[in-house]
């Protein structure tokens, strides 16, 4: 096995992002980072030249070459020039668009649906053997879709062969009557027995990539075996596209991946190693990817049409306008969210500059992520009669909007507001889309990829621990017992807040844990629990599962501005009476009553005085533990609650 | 690290490329070659669009035994095409048991005993759009066109083509040209206006039926009745309530009453092609060409492309290394920009710039 410098590459719709690993003491590290606007369009339309600007940029950084005659150098020269791997991925470009074919709808096409869901493929027509339509009718659905793949399967394995046939000829008959340059690629997925007759059938016509049998039996579904065949269909195409994949392709050690695939592998990888239950959410400009391990099965739903840049707009369209608003601190006019919406679907990589932007920004991924988990949990291997999720060991987040606030606090508690996971969870920060080469890169190089993944390739942005129930508002949800460096600190949360408190990557902290009422984290009422620390800290989560941020825009308003101050320290917003007032659209025909406005409450003086008063009337709550250590005299909080939280940040 | 801004580019004499696309799903091919000029209306490639197919069971309808033998009886050639009703198979053209053609369209094929009679399907013929020269050609599919001349790339248009006179706005804005339907000024022309269009702007243009209008931007609100309506529309800048960036107001101005090229190019989700108002000029003084490999860096002029500074052009004072925060506590890498409308100095996201190549 090679043991030089490994190149990873991640071609999204608006960034091109390249990180380098080396041995560093005989381990696999990061050594550098950069990335760039995706050259798709003119004035390059090549996405080799986004590529070739990160290179350049990054020779100058490691002073050492990486690019050479339009290419990157392979492999590593004895000046330490070039790489021994370069793993590229992408998602840039628009989805497949698929025709699948099959005998039983919910058997074998059901099967290859839910195969094709872990890349960017959109299934836009299903021919199968029971529906009525006539055969001319499905000639013309399979010649009118405008395929850029059909994926034909069905039959089990040592099965009847005679029942795929018909399909099989009326796909090779639409082959026939296409012309050469615009037939699509063919994906077998079915019967094994008769793979050799679907190849010697189709290609003459048009390029056919046989995988292993979806629906070997009919009890059994088996998706592992179709991945790289799915991954070559996927590179087939792109190749056949123009900007410049072709080229990226043959440089890439694995050839061209999408990028979903790699988070599905890196999730099972920690779900595997930690033993416990995984999300990962990647929401793109273009497409949004959520992958669940529950209980040691995976599921991966990518939704090529649910994104916050190129695909905001659909986005918008499929959640509505209310969902958006239901995120947002002020009443917005279904004019000053189109404007947004269409503002980011021209100018895909434009970061919101004003206060309002940032907001209608994060309301808009909040609800996208909200609509991903509801739709992707009828997937995973949970209770689904359940309103909440189990608990989730761990969360890997990808994505620009998520990921790149340049504030770790704040992203935190969009992960929290947007996944709303239960238990203890470790969160982990992908701002440099290295899960995507490095899921890759465990195909060729394993162990590089194991350390990486466990080094420094993904951010530790720390923990969130979160209450599961209804706490009620502004009452003590839970009484926290904090153990830093041999102080100790006692902290009454309220029902319907935050606390985030800083514990640098590294570091952990011992908390104990009692909590109100029917309220539970894991299940449990008391528990004592050594949290790890990382970029944004930990976030104590008293707001309950699942949660919305508030019915009217007045408890909007003041949800979401002291959830932001709790949770990044940043000065509370003054919320301006412009927020609250009534839409014109809205609004009552002239003369009519004015209506009341609310006002949102004044979050800062009345916690004060709520947590103060809750915990002179709570009794300890840790003299039951087990464990506990002789009871201290709880701490009286006298002050405002900043100065706690001053006191608790400066641990 | 360096940032390379996104071009949106507004020069008076640029190298122009373009690039010319079959759809994915037209079959055809180009029809001219590299380094052929090209002008601005000449067909560069040619294609049709898959259409429905009828399957007709011939070899029962001229009672053959054996339908293999259907191939034989073909009047026409597989491909070639016929008009409703003319014979395509049968013993004889004009006598006897025959098959004919249920629609205008052609015989895509013979599969056993059946023809497969496609209709006849939608042409695609694409345009140069420019006059300029075949640089490239890819595939068969698709010409890149170098030409030179002004070049405003805009953010949206309504998916209308034109070739027409541009009119700058009278003096007190575009409202001041009379509703008067028989006044045959600006009929079919290409009309520029500096301010955000209204629905009170739509009205007049459909009532003194102008080509298409010109402006920095527009409600998202009023798409629909855009789409709809038989008037093209441009945006130089976005949607909102944005004026037009000064350096595209000078250029628009400086050509008034030239012939341009509009191609208020509809964009789709994950299109790459930009809108482009294009005014071909010859002359190689002061050409500009723009390279990939640009850096943002301090002395540029660049256009803010976010709220509440959209349209407005700037100068880059510094790019500092360490990323920023904003007022609304991101922290991105930013620029610090000068603004040219009131001399401010602020920090700005570096995503919300664009080089225009001024």
């Amino acid at each position: 096995m090679r043991t030089g410098a490994i190149l990873t590459a991640d071609i999204g719709n608006v960034s091109t992002r390249v990180s380098i690993y080396d041995l560093v003491d005989g381990e696999y590290r990061t050594i550098a980072r950069a990335q760039t606007l995706t050259t798709l369009g003119l004035p390059a339309d090549d996405v080799s030249v986004g590529l070739e600007r990160v290179l350049r940029d990054l020779e100058r950084t490691l002073n050492r070459k990486l690019w050479a005659g339009g290419r990157i150098i392979q492999p590593e020269t004895l000046d330490r020039d070039g790489v021994d791997y370069a793993i590229i991925t992408t998602s840039a470009g628009r989805p497949l668009r698929a025709v699948v074919m099959g005998l039983m709808p919910d058997i074998s096409v059901e099967s290859a649906l839910r195969a094709l869901s872990t890349s960017y493929v959109e299934p836009v027509e299903v021919l199968t053997l029971r529906s009525s339509e006539s055969e001319e009718d499905k000639l013309n659905k399979l010649l009118l879709a405008r395929a850029n793949v059909v994926v034909l399967a069905g039959g089990i394995d040592k099965g009847a062969k005679d029942a795929l046939l018909p399909t099989l000829n009326l796909l090779t008959l639409a082959l026939r009557v296409m012309e050469t340059s615009v037939r699509p690629l063919v994906l077998y997925l079915g019967n094994a027995a008769l793979a050799d007759t679907v190849s010697a059938q189709l290609s003459e016509l048009t390029e056919v990539v046989v995988a292993p049998n979806v629906r070997p039996r009919f009890d059994e579904e088996v998706l592992e075996g179709a991945q790289p065949h799915i991954a070559r269909i996927y590179e087939l195409a792109k190749e056949r596209a123009s900007g410049g994949f072709m080229r990226l392709g043959t440089m890439s050690e694995t050839g061209l991946l999408p990028t979903a695939q790699s988070y599905a592998r890196v999730a099972t990888y920690f779900a595997q190693t930690r033993h416990e239950n995984v999300i990962a959410f990647d929401i793109g400009s273009a497409s949004s990817v959520i992958v669940g391990v529950f209980n040691g099965q995976v599921r991966t739903r990518i939704n090529s049409r649910k994104g916050m840049g190129h695909s905001a707009l659909a986005t918008l369209d499929s959640l509505g306008l209310d969902a958006i608003r239901a995120w947002l601190p002020f009443n917005a006019s279904r004019e000053t969210l189109l404007n947004y919406v269409y503002n980011k679907t021209v100018r895909p990589a434009l970061v919101p500059y004003s206060v309002e932007d940032m907001f209608i920004e994060h309301a808009l991924l909040r609800a996208a992520a909200r609509d991903a988990v509801v739709r992707a949990r009828a997937t995973w291997a949970i209770d689904r009669e359940a309103n909440t999720l189990p608990a989730v060991g761990t969360l890997l987040l990808g994505g620009a909007t998520l990921t790149q606030t340049g504030n770790p606090q704040l992203t935190l508690l969009l992960a929290a507001d947007c996944l709303q996971p239960t238990g203890v969870t470790r969160v982990l920060s992908d701002p440099h889309g290295a899960s995507a080469g490095l899921g890759a890169l465990a195909q060729v190089n394993a162990s590089a990829a194991v350390q990486l993944l466990e080094g420094d390739a993904l951010t530790q942005l720390g923990t969130i621990v979160s209450i599961s129930g209804r706490p009620r508002p502004n009452r003590t949800a839970a009484q926290l017992r904090i153990q830093y460096e041999g102080e100790r600190v006692d902290y009454a949360l309220k029902g319907g807040q935050v606390l985030c408190l800083p514990l640098p990557a590294g570091e952990t902290l011992d908390v104990r844990i009692s909590l109100k009422g029917n309220l539970t984290i894991n299940g449990k009422q008391r528990l004592k629990l050594t949290l790890h620390g990382g970029e944004g800290g930990i976030l104590f989560d008293g707001r309950g599962r699942t949660f919305e941020a508030g019915a009217t825009v007045a408890q909007r308003a003041a949800n979401l501005t002291q959830w932001l101050h709790q949770a990044t320290d940043a000065p509370l917003i003054d919320v301006p009476e412009s927020w609250l007032a009534p839409l014109e659209e809205d609004a009552p025909p002239v003369k009519a009553e004015k209506p009341r406005r609310e006002r949102p409450a004044k979050p800062d003086k009345k916690r004060g005085k709520a947590a103060t008063a809750v915990l002179e009337e709570d009794q300890d709550p840790f003299a039951a533990l087990p464990d506990a250590e002789p009871a201290a005299p709880v701490k009286k909080q006298t002050g405002p609650l900043d100065d706690d939280l001053d006191e608790l940040r400066r641990l | 690290m360096y940032y390379y801004p996104k071009h949106s580019i507004t020069n008076a004499l640029a190298r122009i490329k373009r690039i010319v696309r079959l759809p994915d799903a037209a079959s055809g091919g180009v029809i001219v070659l590299e380094g052929q000029t090209v002008d601005i209306r000449d067909r560069v490639a040619r294609g049709v669009l898959p259409s429905r197919v009828l399957i007709l069971d011939a070899a029962h309808e001229l009672r053959l035994n054996n339908p293999q033998m259907l191939k034989n009886f073909l009047l026409v050639k597989e491909r070639q095409a016929v008009q409703e009703k003319d014979p395509i198979a049968g013993k004889d053209a004009k006598r006897g048991r025959r098959v004919f053609a249920p629609a205008n369209g052609y015989v895509a094929g013979v599969d056993g005993g059946r023809i497969l009679f496609a209709l006849l399907p939608e042409r695609v013929e694409l345009d140069a759009g420019v006059r300029g020269t075949v640089a490239e050609v890819n595939n068969n599919r698709e010409v890149v066109i170098e030409a030179r001349g002004a070049l405003v790339q805009g953010v949206w248009g309504s998916g209308k083509n034109l070739i027409a006179i541009m009119r700058y706005e009278p003096v007190g804005g575009i409202l001041r040209i009379s509703r008067d339907a028989l006044d045959t000024a600006y009929k079919n022309e290409i009309v520029v206006t500096t301010q955000p269009i209204t629905a009170e702007v739509l009205d007049l243009a459909e009532i003194r039926t102008f080509g298409a209008i010109v402006a920095p931007s527009m409600s998202a609100a009023l798409i629909e009745r855009v789409l709809a309506g038989t008037v093209g529309v441009f945006l130089t800048e976005g949607f909102g309530s944005a004026r037009m960036n000064p350096s595209a107001q000078e250029l628009l101005k400086e050509f008034d009453g030239y012939q341009v090229t509009l191609d208020a190019h509809l964009p789709a989700r994950l299109d790459v092609r930009r809108p482009e108002l294009v005014i071909n000029r010859s002359g190689t003084d002061e050409l500009r060409e723009f390279s990939p490999f640009k850096r943002l860096a301090r002395g540029d002029t660049v256009r803010v492309c976010c709220a509440p500074y959209m349209g407005i052009l700037a100068k880059v004072l510094e790019v500092p290394r360490a990323p920023q925060t904003l007022p609304n506590g991101l922290s991105v890498p930013c620029a610090k920009i000068e603004l040219s409308h009131n001399g401010n100095q602020v920090m700005m996201p570096q995503h919300c710039l664009e080089w225009i190549g001024a």
